[in-house]
């Protein structure tokens, strides 16, 4: 029975070869788009699932704040490890601490700058389960100078010699011995190393052991969730035995708070963590749009198979005659719609490998598939069965449905209820489509908004250089006056922080202010505001003038003075005191720098001090905007006269910058395929669906024309349900995308609006394709010859 | 006797009046009839028939067949009825497209769950016995008229019914092809299959042994 079924599908799939090929083409592409947005969610929930120890690990946060605004802090300070399996010896099993930092790398001749050096204490290979290729996980970091590195820096450094036993330099102070290779990195890891160093190298340095340096990540592994629900409702005791006085001091508190591995990754809110993160709520989205995409391509075969349906009644009809009881006729379709998405998945899938590698380059990312591994196959028997059911059920059972006494008949009567269905499943395929295209619309709205909105600060032209060695850091006095003589160097400065970057918060007390306020913080030289071209609103810029202003003086945001209860004038001469930073000593507002965006523009304007101390490690250069090229080969040969041994880098602001809104870049390409192939598909659907309705008014059509209709009437009359159809699609969708749009811009703090604009274009949008299409057979009918049509009657 | 219509009315409703299809039919068939049913276009000749094949529904009335009131069965039970023991000839054939000649003639029995090599057998004696071997690869629009019908017949035989219901049979074919029609139901009849006819042409009901003439709804 089942091979006859198959036997017969196949036969009218291949007779209705325009039929079939619509419907493959449509499921084949939203498949495509499926099985790839799936590969990607996959990805995305399986990160750090790879540990063993996934259930037990957790990751030691601080709770800070700015004032009223708690936010989590994914760094901690050396003494938390430790102190925290002490004091809770019976809970936590073992704690471990990661350091992500940089270094130079040097083996023989070659050296790099490596961004991946990551320092660890010596149990990181028992905890996390990162398999070494060599080495001994359990030993391998047990010396102090050993180091463990990928396959990948293995072949970097040491091409075909034998790594183990080498020795690598790590800047100009370490001399380590390679002790274990490991495998590449799984791409699913929030943890990116290709170096991992025992973190004792750095043990004995003062600020390893200061509680208020947070630089590292710590991990406790705990046995059950009961053990950690006790620890976490003892944190409160645990930092107020070690943090007592400084709260006191600070007039403000931290908190601890352990999160689950499980979360480590999506939670992107976590604040100065150097970690890889990922956003849950576009994964989400992702998958929404898949279901939809898929949902689109479905639809056109359920409509184009009920839309027939009349053509298959008379055998149907004979078919019950013939015995046929109707689950037996309902199965005949499931199998035929099962034939047509069978042959959809193995296009997708062919799709799908040569995709993926396009897709994976594009959008910087590293997904894979095999198609023989259980799972995916799993995923695809669920795709198949899936789009076999959804497609299939309605014309399954409209079709098994017909009473064989009426269909018998020669001429069939349309059943209305089916129309009906009909047309409110394409209304539904182009609210898709539309919301879709309104949702780009409103993304690439946001972005460019953000990146021609006026950050209250000058990125054009500024070169950033880290000064990451001791050469340079002995001689940066030297090397800035250097640098400050070059003819295409207009003025410079260090910095803690470029805009865009990283801005510490610091507890500070104010006079005549009760309590303390928590304020963003940069430590740059004199020249500051004039290398970012900041504006003054009232009291002075730093200068050298005064002598003493590196050592007196602060400026101040107007957000901090009004977050302070000062005008912008009253602020001028305010005693300022940073009480976390010893020998910070007592400084003066000597003037408000107008609001600039120093952070994302997803995030409001934080209140911010500007502290003159010229000990930072990183330097902005505004060069002259004609002479790019020459001012970046000065600065590299003063970097050789002074650091000879290292490789000079550097970086520009405005495409730093840029990255930060990479992701959103991103989602804004990915959701601009999306909706292209959705509508793509929906149209192709409505293409179908119009030659049907064509050819079933061919008469219809020819007897008007000879009544006198003319031929633009005609194609009105034929064109005419479908923009229906349409405008229905967008009224009911709007509201729905006016909703779900603000919500997704609350995401950002400077928003450009859900203005109207956006709904007419994507509206004239949805309704051109459709018209299009549609107009194709429209045309082609009205202007057939009416003798033509009526011979065949 | 095979069936038995008792007192049995079909209507419709159209703007408030009562439209009789079938107005008071009394009808009783025994085994080995052969019928032939006349009466000019709109009779309800058709309306008859599906009614006795159990295809179509009655708005009063009693319905006998083998003793079972089909009245009162349900759906599924009255398929399963006409299923065992009724085939269907039809004036278009009705032949599948999709499906050749062998497997047109198969369906009933994949219906009926018979097994692979029984339904070879008799699809193989039924080629056999209307002499259509050589055509069994062939689609139905490879075929002639008559040839349809033949298969048409051959397909309503495979199950090996106790009626063949057949709703002008010959129409759509020229004389020649009508009388060869006919003969072979003269021959199914003299082994024992009841035959229902219905035809508009004097010659083809002289096949049968007797005429039921219908005049709006209504034996005459
Ligand atoms: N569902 C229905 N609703 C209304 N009238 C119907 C319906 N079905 C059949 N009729 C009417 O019933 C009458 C009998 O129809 P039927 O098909 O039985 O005639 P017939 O004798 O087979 O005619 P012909 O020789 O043309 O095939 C016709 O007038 C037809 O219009
Ligand atoms: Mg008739």
């Amino acid at each position: 029975m089942i091979r006859n079924y198959f036997k017969i599908a196949w036969r009218n799939l291949i007779k209705n070869k325009g039929f079939s090929a619509i419907n493959i083409g449509g499921l084949s592409v939203g498949l495509t788009v499926s099985i790839i947005i799936s590969i990607y969610v996959f990805n995305e929930y399986s990160y750090d699932n790879f540990h063993e120890n996934y259930d037990k690990l957790y990751r030691v946060l601080r709770i800070g704040g700015i004032n009223d605004d708690k936010y989590l802090i994914g760094v901690t300070s050396g003494p938390f490890g430790p102190a925290l399996e002490n004091d809770f010896s019976e809970s936590i099993e073992n704690t471990v601490r990661v350091m992500p930092n940089d270094g130079l790398v040097t083996y023989k001749n070659n050296s790099f700058y490596e961004k991946k050096v990551y320092l660890a204490d010596s149990n990181f290979f028992e905890i996390f389960s990162f398999p070494l290729k060599e080495g001994v996980k359990e030993s391998a970091l047990e010396k102090p100078n050993s180091v463990v590195l990928t396959q990948e820096m293995a072949a970097k450094y040491f091409g075909d010699e034998d790594p183990m036993g080498k020795t690598l330099q790590l800047d100009d102070n370490f001399e380590l011995t390679v002790t274990g290779i490991m495998e590449d990195l799984p791409t699913n890891s929030h943890l990116d190393f290709d170096f991992i160093v025992p973190i004792a190298i750095i043990k004995n340095y003062e600020w390893f052991n200061d509680w208020w340096n947070n630089s590292m990540l710590t991990y406790a592994l705990i046995d059950s969730r009961k053990e950690a629900k006790y620890v976490e409702s003892n944190l409160t005791g645990f930092m107020d035995k070690y943090f007592a006085e400084d709260f006191k001091k600070n007039d403000s508190r931290i908190d601890l708070t352990l999160q689950p591995f499980s979360e480590v990754y999506f939670n992107n809110k976590v604040r100065y963590d150097r970690i890889t993160t990922g956003d849950n709520t576009v994964v989400k989205m992702f998958l929404i749009i898949a279901i939809f995409i898929l949902l689109i391509a479905s639809i056109n075969f359920t409509n184009l198979t009920t839309a027939r349906s009349n053509r298959r009644a008379r055998e149907i009809g004979v078919r019950k005659v013939l015995g046929a009881i109707r689950s037996k006729l309902i199965w005949q379709f499931f199998v035929e719609s099962l034939l047509l998405t069978s042959i959809s998945i193995l296009i997708a899938i062919v799709l799908v490998l040569s995709i993926l590698p396009i897709f994976n380059s594009y959008f910087d990312l590293q997904l894979s598939i095999n198609f023989l591994m259980p799972k995916v196959i799993l995923m695809l028997v669920a795709f198949l069965l899936i789009v076999t059911l959804i497609a299939g059920s309605y014309p399954a059972l409209l079709l098994s449905s017909f009473r064989p006494v009426k269909v018998l008949k020669s001429s069939l009567s349309k059943s209305s209820s089916s129309i009906f269905i009909r047309k409110g499943l394409v209304v539904f395929q182009f609210s898709v489509s539309f919301f879709l295209i309104a949702g780009t619309l409103l993304i690439s709205n946001q972005l460019d908004f953000m990146q021609s909105k006026d950050k209250g600060f000058d990125d054009e032209s500024v070169v950033l250089v880290r000064m990451n060695n001791s050469d340079i850091q002995r001689n940066a006095i030297a090397f800035k006056n250097r640098l400050k003589a070059e003819p295409n160097i207009i003025s410079l400065t260090t910095t803690s922080g470029a805009p865009g970057g990283f801005h510490d918060t610091y507890s500070h007390t104010v006079e005549q202010v009760d309590g303390s306020i928590r304020l963003r913080t940069v430590f740059a030289d004199v020249d500051y505001t004039k290398t970012f071209g900041l504006q003054i609103v009232s009291g002075r810029d730093f200068s050298k003038d005064f002598g003493t202003d590196e050592t007196h003086a602060v400026l101040i945001n107007e957000t901090s003075a009004k977050n302070l209860g000062w005008t912008n004038e009253e602020a001028i001469g305010k005693n300022i005191v940073n009480t976390m930073i010893e020998g910070y000593g007592t400084r003066k507002v000597v003037g408000v720098v107008k609001d600039y965006h120093f952070s994302s523009l997803k995030d409001k304007i934080d209140p911010l001090i500007i502290t003159a101390d010229p000990f930072s490690w990183l330097l902005a250069i505004k060069v002259n905007a004609a002479n790019i090229k020459q001012a970046i080969a000065q600065i590299e040969t003063q970097w050789k006269i002074i650091a000879p041994n290292y490789p000079f880098e550097y970086t520009f602001l405005d495409t730093n910058l840029d990255k930060l809104y990479k992701k959103e870049q991103q989602e804004s390409q990915l959701f601009i395929i999306f909706s292209i192939l959705s509508i793509l598909i929906a149209c192709l659907g409505s293409f179908a669906l119009a030659a049907y309705s064509a050819e079933e008014r061919t008469k219809e059509v020819g007897v008007r024309k000879i009544l006198g209709s003319s031929v633009f009437a005609i194609f009105l009359l034929l064109t005419k349900d479908f923009v229906k159809i349409v405008f229905l699609a967008i009224v009911i969708t709007s509201p729905f995308a006016y909703y779900f749009m603000n919500k997704w811009l609350q995401n950002f703090a400077y928003q450009v609006g859900v203005n109207t604009s956006i709904f007419i274009t994507a509206a004239f949008v949805t309704v051109f394709m459709v018209l299009v299409t549609v107009s194709w057979q429209s045309i082609k009918a009205s202007r057939n010859n009416p003798i033509d049509s009526l011979r065949y009657e | 006797m095979l069936l038995e219509i008792k007192d049995l009315f079909k209507w419709v409703n159209s703007g408030g009046n009562r439209i009789f299809l079938l107005n008071d039919i009394e009808l009783t068939i025994n085994e080995g009839d052969f019928i032939s049913i006349m009466g000019p276009s709109g009779s309800g000749k058709t309306t008859l028939l599906n009614i006795i094949g159990m295809l179509d529904d009655f708005n009063e009335g009693e319905y006998n067949f083998l003793n079972e009131p089909v009245h009162t069965l349900k759906e599924k039970y009255r398929a399963n009825l006409y299923k065992e023991y009724i085939g269907f000839v039809f004036q278009s054939y009705h032949l599948i497209d999709e499906l050749t000649v062998y497997e047109n003639i198969e369906t009933p029995l994949l219906y009926k769950n018979y097994k692979s090599s029984e339904r070879k057998s008799l699809v193989a004696d039924m080629l056999d016995r209307f002499n259509i071997v050589g055509k069994k690869d062939l689609f139905p629009s490879q075929l002639s008229g008559g040839q349809q019908q033949i298969v048409g017949i051959a397909r309503a035989l495979i199950s090996n019914p106790k009626l063949i219901l057949a709703d002008e049979p010959t129409g759509n074919l020229n004389s020649k092809q009508g009388e060869e029609i006919m003969n072979l139901f003269k021959q199914l009849n003299n082994d024992g299959v009841t035959i229902i006819q219905v035809t508009h042409s004097e010659k083809n009901a002289t096949y049968g042994s007797r005429i039921i003439n219908l005049l709006d709804g209504m034996i005459v």
